[in-house]
């Protein structure tokens, strides 16, 4: 099976075990077939990019990792362990951060309430303000209501969320999606910060941020992995951008 | 003069009941999308439960201080027990089909409900409480019973207790950020679940705490107690807004003070004023009173 060696891949060109290992996945959104036999490892340490079209099954990947979409076939381990049938707040507290594609702060609640209570038991007072550090705008709207933010404030609220824990992976996505290009930049070096600290998956469109980002890519289409790789790699092909990610004069 | 001090009180504690029973029904609906149609039965419960709870303590007739208090605790545990199980055993299988919900709790409201008459006899049952709760007051000419304030400071003290809650405690901001948006509060690694049963169990326990003091109020209970109280309090619901506290208090008084007048003056306006005034809170704020836009 290609997707299979594939999927091992990036283990077997650095060495190491893998923090989050996808095999066979199938998930389903109503009876809709979305991800159909999706395989791929992320690395400790390392931001591995989900690239490919709109309703290639990217977020469907999020989700499904996360158990907010049942996996119907398949295993989804982390650090090892089978999280496949756990309940998704049990998922989670096996120390995964989620910056979901809409954001999704509580709007009704201060930031520093969204903050809080994104704190699991465990976590410090010092994290807190280390996300609070990354982005200093936030510090001053502590007690404003979420909701009167703008897009972009939002968005640093959603990836604060993630930080307050001391999470083993962070799933990110789409940072970029509907932000202004100087708020976009922003958001990239406050990731660009956080890499190294964390392991990160993050599904992204916008190239650039992809770039800056990513040490590994994984693309995904029709519910499928169809490459594998560093994400030098997919920089650097246009055939393979073009043929899978529509960019490109050919797509 | 006095005549309107006396419907202005009677009116803010009819209120007062209409809220206890309301803050909870809101509550549950905001978290989670659940009609409940056996809150009614948390209601009657309350108000039998502490029936029962005077009529072992006192001699018959009589309703002492102490057992009166006593019944009022009894009422508010079980209104939370059997919202606790109504919740476990009935609700909680049933989260991704909501028709089932609705027909479950409609099942449980009427068969809890008839369980009242079934134990205790279908008839009436005179509600004895201590004397200087039944005594009235004078203030401005009017003659008021005492229970209204004692249901006055209750409703009070409750709704502050719940504001606290909701702002400053975890558990409120959970219950908050779940009547937004559910998912992400799991996605957070918060267990639902749990804080479902609690937000039943508080709604559970408000409602046998106003079935109490219901029961104060009117002097005496029957079975369709809770079910007629019931209509009121989705009415408050509605014109405060699903999921608001705040609003809901608000709503009560409207529909009590209305109530009140209303009877008083006709003797068919009080409910009609009511309807009237649903219905235009749903014409020209769909979202009730204090309610968001969802």
């Amino acid at each position: 099976m290609t997707s299979t060696t594939i999927e091992r891949s990036a283990t077997a060109r650095t060495g190491t075990e893998p923090i989050l290992r996808l095999a066979n996945v199938h998930s389903y959104i109503a009876e809709s077939h979305i991800l159909q036999g999706i395989s791929f490892d992320v690395l400790p340490g390392r931001v591995t990019v989900l690239l490919g079209r709109n309703g290639a099954g990217k977020t469907t990947t999020l989700r499904t990792i996360l158990g907010l979409l049942p996996a119907r076939e398949g295993t989804i381990t982390l650090d090892g362990a089978n999280l496949t049938r756990d309940s998704v707040h049990a998922v989670v507290r096996r120390g995964i951060g989620y910056v979901p594609e809409d954001r999704d702060v509580f709007a009704g609640l201060t930031v520093e309430q969204n903050l809080r209570l994104a704190q699991r038991p465990g976590a410090t007072g010092e994290r807190l303000a280390r996300a609070y550090d990354l982005f200093p705008d936030l510090k001053k709207r502590g007690a404003q209501r979420a909701g009167s933010l703008s897009g972009g404030q939002q968005q640093m609220v959603a990836i604060a969320r993630a930080l307050v824990n001391d999470n083993r992976l962070l799933l990110i996505d789409e940072p970029s999606k509907g932000l202004a290009p100087v708020v976009v930049n922003q958001v990239t070096e406050a990731l660009v910060a956080v890499k190294g600290t964390t392991t990160i998956l993050l599904v992204e469109q916008n190239l650039a941020m992809a770039r800056a980002l990513g040490d590994d890519a994984v693309i995904i289409d029709d519910g499928r992995v169809v490459h594998a790789g560093s994400m030098d790699e997919v920089s650097g092909d246009e055939a393979l951008q073009a043929r899978y990610l529509g960019v490109g004069g050919h797509a | 003069m006095s005549t309107f001090v006396l419907l202005t009180l009677t009116g803010l504690a009819l209120a007062a009941m209409y809220f206890l029973l309301a803050a909870g029904l809101s509550l549950i609906f905001g978290l989670m999308d659940v009609l409940n149609f056996a809150h009614g039965a948390f209601f009657t419960w309350g108000a039998y439960s502490a029936w029962w709870t005077i009529d072992q303590v006192s001699p018959a007739g009589t309703g002492s201080t102490p057992a009166f208090f006593l019944a009022i605790v009894v009422a508010t545990v079980v209104g939370a027990a059997l919202a606790t199980i109504v919740e476990v055993g009935l609700l909680r299988p049933l989260y991704a089909r909501p028709i089932f919900q609705v027909l479950v709790t409609l099942g449980a409201g009427l068969t809890l409900s008839q369980l009242t008459s079934v134990i205790w006899r279908p008839d009436a049952r005179v509600f004895a409480q201590p004397n200087w709760l039944s005594d009235t007051s004078t203030i401005l000419g009017a003659r008021v019973p005492n229970n209204r304030f004692l249901l006055i400071a209750a409703a009070l003290l409750v709704l502050a207790g719940m504001l606290l809650f909701l702002k400053k405690t975890r558990y409120g901001l959970i219950v908050r950020a779940g009547a937004e948006n559910r998912e992400m509060v799991r996605a957070l690694g918060i267990d639902v679940d749990r804080a479902f049963t609690l937000v039943f169990a508080l709604g559970g326990a408000l409602a046998g705490l106003g079935g109490a003091f219901g029961a104060a109020y009117f002097g005496s209970i029957d079975p369709s107690f809770g079910s007629v109280n019931l209509i009121f309090a989705f009415i408050v619901v509605v014109i405060g807004g699903l999921g608001s506290v705040t609003g809901s208090a608000l709503a009560a008084v409207v529909i009590g003070l209305a109530q009140q007048f209303g009877n008083y003056y006709t003797s068919w306006a009080g409910d009609f004023v009511i309807v009237l005034l649903l219905a235009a809170v749903l014409l020209l704020r769909p979202g009730g009173l204090m309610g968001s836009t969802r």
